[in-house]
């Protein structure tokens, strides 16, 4: 304070002695400065006061005039949803449902620094508050309940940890949510309970300034960074020269697998960066040096930042290794392998005994077959389920069971209840099985009792599933059919390629998205590549015998649904005398409609027999359309997949779709596969695909093998045997007649 | 991890080979940095360029100034920019040329009948002005640049280059032609030295002068800091060197500057630096405010500031100290006022110029 009244009195004086100077010179002097209108009537520098420099003294103060005591940065280290199945749009992730318990990763660098920790939700108004909650548990804590009551807009909670709660590193939260129906019960009711958690605002809350540092603390960086699926910056790669390329590759997936959730995209900058609208929490700065180090800092705009010097000729796994927390979690792994004529338990292939609380619930379970594991033939398949239900559920309470998509067994879940069920069989075609990644699906609905009132208060399990059951899965004989599952699971960041004219349908960004959801380890199963296409350069993309209409591939990633919509609205307007015109075409319609049904007929006999008739491809595009399409129609190149995309598509949800599909299964399977405006794979499987025995034929193999080769193509087998016995008829009516000729 | 290393790491892998001549090195490299952060500065000229050339700087009631025009065409050169250097030159050659020599009248105002009141100059202004002539010239391949650079060059040294009082034979730079000047001494904003820009302006032009006078003061500012902190202000008499009666006695915004000059001049080990790396080291947090204004003597932080062109500075000047590889410069963002958003760019030149070691963390 005593320098500022210093300062203020001189500024005074300089003042002062600006007015005693414009007194003496009011010719020269305007407001205090002295004007130099002509070179000849300079004032001399007797004339000058200090009054001439009191603007130029505050030049530069003005600069932070808003900005004199800046508020110290809060930073949320965020929840980081681990399940890929839980609805997304973008940082909001929707729980959906009576009872659904959310698990998320945390990371913290220091507990001792935080004990706050907030929810930012957004429920749906037909949740009842007295009966809608959140339960947080973190690393097995219970801490209790928060009510679900922030309907009109965004709100947080808060909850403070009690000590000890938290630990360095990642830790383990789950959230249970419990939404109850203000007016109804039933599957239908639980569709139109959710709540939104806001990812990028839930979590720790930390003093920028405390936020911890070292690995955890740049792990938090990470997740708080990738939170709102931002990318993450990698900072001067390019400068490893001819090595950056293994360390791009290696950061983009040892990364990836050390975190759980939704991919995390990167982006490879120069050391002179822009900032990107908001500050960043976390990247990675590559550095040459003499010697290879990693060190963990705290940037200049507060991000934590991993350096990693690299000295020539270090490989990342040198570096990277000496970091725990880089290590793979355990979705990286592969889905469980289960074994063929054996019963794979439930536990095996990690179904640990199941509960459900909810009146609609579905679960998925991917698990795996060898990839020369193939059945086409009627075997059966068993499923032994140990499962038991509660007593006194509505009649129309069920369970289905479905394996990739298809249902085989709908149980009612009445008339035993209260007790186990073990060993129930349920025995369903193996061929629903393929090789590769496969689906069980359990899907739960119990009705409201009464389904227009709330439903009764009710904390037990309807239902549980017990980890004891199991899956047999017969014998097959060593064989291989064309599917682009085989090569979908074996991709990598490095399968991606790119030509000069899909350089415009796929920034740089769309691949490091791409790369980032291949990174989790599925691949190095097997050399596979996925070509980027663009729509111009459909041409490239090797068609073998399917004759795919060009137009109808190109509506189907064009088409959106709301144009789709629109262009219906148009013709139900357009025309309101079309129906009464087709009713007046009165016979000559009708002979129409049964001369086309009787070709419709024709053509199915001829799709039978020929079954690599194009049209059932062109037929099953014209009714679909999707974000993306792969192709693997070429049985020669089984390595290889092609990718089109949506010109308005949103790449990081195709990336998500596909992460989620390496995790969970239900992905791209067959020859076509369309990824619709859901996030779902919508499958075309080839009808003339031929199965390929891959070991010599043998007395033990015969049977199963033969009747895969039939089973491929039935009816065109059965024409074939037709034939064969038609012209051996012949042979042997031309060889009596014959003979008897001679006699 | 040894500086060097990263030099040799560096000089491995980015440039292209030993052999390279170190100019052509230096070269090499600032013409990658003028590639590699052109948005940086794109997002600069989009921020503060009016469409006519003139340079605004907002929080001084969007004022221009001779300063910010000389900075920009720095800048412009910089990046290899010359259609926005040509712009800025325009616009100042017909609003700040207004003087019967070749100086700039130091500042512009908008909306006001006379948008020049004051026809006095700024020699910092001047001098960034005269420098950016003198690179452009080079760069953009145009004489009349160099012609009107030495003209300038010539007026700075004979208006606002005067014999230092109480040291015979050095000199010293006035602020501006008239104001600074006094009976008894004379007003010195160490701020002003930018020796770098001194010694390329004397050596095309042949004003030997400012030279001369960038060597002298290197000397005053040395002499500063040997008992603190470089101050805003001083006054030079017969009696010697004192902080300043009458304006800022404190190591505030113009000050800031000094290091930074320093540094990119190629003097990185200057006394100036290392007091002020030593504050910095002491004060600065991440996401905490770096000082402002500083009292020189004491070290006792006045006044902070959260933008993130301070922190650059900071960042360069804590790296310059050798404490390790990188430095904490943020990113840029325009989302910044004209001043440290100008800083933030200067450090960024000067770190990839004087101290490539230092790259941002």
């Amino acid at each position: 304070m005593k320098l500022m009244d210093h300062i203020l009195r001189g500024l005074s004086a300089i003042v002062l002695a600006a007015f005693v100077t414009l007194g003496s010179a009011p010719v020269h002097a305007q407001g205090g400065l002295i004007l130099l209108p002509e070179q000849e009537n300079l004032p001399s520098e007797a004339e000058q006061g200090p009054g001439l420099t009191a603007d130029r003294l505050n030049l530069h103060r003005g600069s932070t005039v808003e900005d004199d005591t800046p508020a110290p940065r809060v930073w949320v280290s965020p929840l980081r949803l681990t399940d890929l199945q839980v609805r997304r749009n973008g940082q909001l992730a929707r729980v959906t449902g009576e009872r659904e318990l959310v698990a998320f990763d945390l990371y913290v660098a220091d507990p001792s620094r935080t004990q706050r920790l907030q929810l930012v939700t957004v429920s749906s108004i037909n949740l009842l508050p007295e009966r809608s909650f959140m339960r947080v548990l973190i690393n097995g804590t219970d801490l209790g309940r928060t009510p679900l009551d922030n309907f009109e807009t965004e709100d947080r909670d808060e909850i403070i940890l009690p000590p000890g709660t938290l630990r360095a590193g990642r830790n383990a939260v789950q959230i249970e949510f419990r939404q109850g129906h203000r007016i109804f019960c039933g599957p239908e009711a639980s569709f139109d309970l959710w709540t939104d958690i806001d990812l990028t605002q839930s979590g720790l809350v930390l003093d920028a300034a405390n936020g911890g540092t070292g690995a955890d603390g740049f792990m938090m960086g990470l997740a708080a960074q990738s939170a709102a699926l931002a990318p993450v910056e990698i900072r001067g790669i390019d400068s490893l020269g001819a090595e950056a390329e293994p360390w791009r590759r290696a950061l983009v997936r040892r990364l990836n697998q050390s975190l759980v959730g939704a991919p995390v995209v990167f982006d490879f900058t120069d050391y002179w960066t822009l900032e990107q609208g908001s500050r960043g929490h976390a990247r990675i700065t590559i550095l040459p040096a003499a010697q290879s180090r990693v060190s963990f800092q705290v940037g200049g705009d507060g991000a934590r930042v991993m350096v990693l010097e690299v000295a020539q000729g270090t490989r990342p796994a040198d570096l990277l290794d000496q970091i725990p927390q880089l290590e793979p979690q355990a979705q990286a792994d592969l889905a469980p392998l289960l074994s063929a004529e054996t019963e794979n338990s439930f536990a095996d292939f990690g179904i640990h005994t199941e509960s459900f609380s909810q009146r609609y619930a579905i679960r998925n379970h991917p698990f795996r077959l060898p990839d020369d594991w193939l059945i086409l033939t009627a075997e059966k398949a068993r499923i032994y389920l140990d499962y038991a239900y509660v007593e006194g559920l509505p009649p129309e309470s069920m369970l289905l069971i479905r394996v990739n998509g298809q249902s085989i067994r709908l149980l009612p879940l009445r008339g035993e209840g209260g007790a186990p069920i073990t060993r129930f069989p349920i025995d369903f075609e193996a061929r629903i099985m393929q090789p590769g990644t496969n689906t069980l699906t359990f899907e739960m609905m119990v009705p409201g009792d009464p389904a227009d009132l709330p439903c009764p208060a009710y904390d037990q399990p309807f239902l549980q599933i017990g980890e004891s059951s199991s899956l047999f899965v017969p014998y097959s004989p060593p064989m291989s059919i064309p599917d682009m599952d085989l090569a979908f699971s074996a991709l990598t960041p490095d399968s991606l390629r790119r030509n000069e004219l899909s350089g415009r349908a796929y920034s740089e960004s769309d691949v490091l998205t791409l790369s980032a959801a291949l990174a989790r380890a599925r691949g190095d199963i097997r050399p596979s590549t996925l070509h980027l296409v663009s729509i111009d350069d459909l041409g490239a993309v090797p068609m073998a015998h399917h004759r795919a209409d060009r137009k109808l591939l190109e509506d189907t990633v064009l088409i959106t649904p709301e144009y789709e919509a629109l262009l219906a609205q148009q013709e139900a307007a357009e025309d309101p005398f079309a129906a009464r015109r087709q009713q007046e075409r009165g016979f000559t319609a009708a002979l129409s409609n049964i001369w086309a049904l009787l070709l419709d007929k024709v053509y199915w006999v001829r799709d039978r027999i020929f079954p690599s008739n194009g049209d059932q491809l062109n037929a099953w595009l014209s009714e679909r359309r999707g974000q993306a399409v792969l192709f693997h129609l070429d049985p020669n190149r089984p390595g290889e997949i092609w990718m089109l995309r949506s010109a308005d598509s949103d790449m990081t949800k195709i990336a998500q779709s596909i992460a989620a599909a390496r995790a969970y299964g239900r992905g791209p399977r067959g020859q076509v596969s369309i990824l619709g405006h859901d996030g779902g794979w919508d499958n075309w499987i080839a009808p003339d695909r031929q199965p390929n025995l891959l070991e010599p034929w043998s007395f033990q193999n015969f049977r199963a093998a033969m009747g895969n080769f039939v089973s491929a193509r039935p009816i065109f087998y059965t024409f074939l045997m037709l034939l064969l016995a038609l012209a051996s008829a012949l042979v042997a009516l031309r060889l009596v007649i014959s003979t008897r000729e001679k006699l | 991890m040894k500086r060097r290393d990263f030099l040799t790491g560096t000089t491995a892998t980015v440039l292209a080979g030993p052999m390279m001549a170190q100019a052509a090195q230096a070269q090499g490299v600032m013409e990658a940095f003028g590639q590699n952060a052109r948005p940086l500065w794109q997002a600069w000229k989009e921020r503060f360029v009016m469409p006519d050339g003139r340079v605004v700087d907002k929080l001084q009631g969007q004022a221009s100034h001779s300063e910010g025009q000389g900075y920009g065409m720095v800048l412009a050169s910089y990046f290899d920019d010359a259609e926005a250097f040509a712009r800025m030159f325009q616009w100042t050659e017909r609003n700040l040329a207004v003087r019967a020599d070749p100086l700039l009248a130091w500042r512009w105002l908008p909306d006001t009948v006379n948008s020049v009141p004051d026809r006095n100059n700024a020699s910092d202004g001047d001098l960034f002005y005269a420098w950016a002539l003198v690179r452009a010239a080079a760069q953009f391949d145009n004489r009349a640049y160099l012609t009107r650079a030495r003209d300038i060059a010539e007026a700075l040294a004979e208006t606002c280059i005067v014999a230092m009082p109480g040291a015979e034979g050095r000199t010293a730079l006035l602020p501006a032609q008239f104001g600074f000047n006094k009976d008894t001494h004379i007003s010195v904003n160490p701020s002003y030295y930018m020796p770098l820009a001194m010694r390329e302006v004397a050596a095309v032009t042949g004003v030997s002068a400012l030279a001369i006078c960038a060597q002298h003061g290197e000397a005053l500012i040395d002499q500063l800091a040997q008992t603190g902190l470089v101050p805003d202000w001083v006054d030079i008499s017969e009696t010697g060197v004192t902080a300043s009666e009458t304006l800022s006695q404190n190591t505030g915004y113009e000050a800031l500057r000094v290091p930074l000059f320093m540094i990119w001049s190629r003097i990185p080990r200057h006394l100036a630096v290392r007091r002020m790396a030593a504050l910095y080291a002491r004060t600065v947090q991440p996401g905490v405010g770096v000082p402002t204004v500083i009292e020189p003597i004491s070290g006792t932080v006045l006044e902070s500031s959260g933008d993130a062109g301070y922190q650059a500075v900071a960042g360069l000047v804590t790296c310059s100290e050798g404490s390790g590889l990188g430095a904490l410069i943020p990113p840029f963002t325009p989302d910044q006022p004209y001043y440290p958003a100008t800083l933030h760019l200067f450090a960024m030149i000067a770190a990839n110029e004087t101290l490539p070691e230092c790259v941002p963390l």
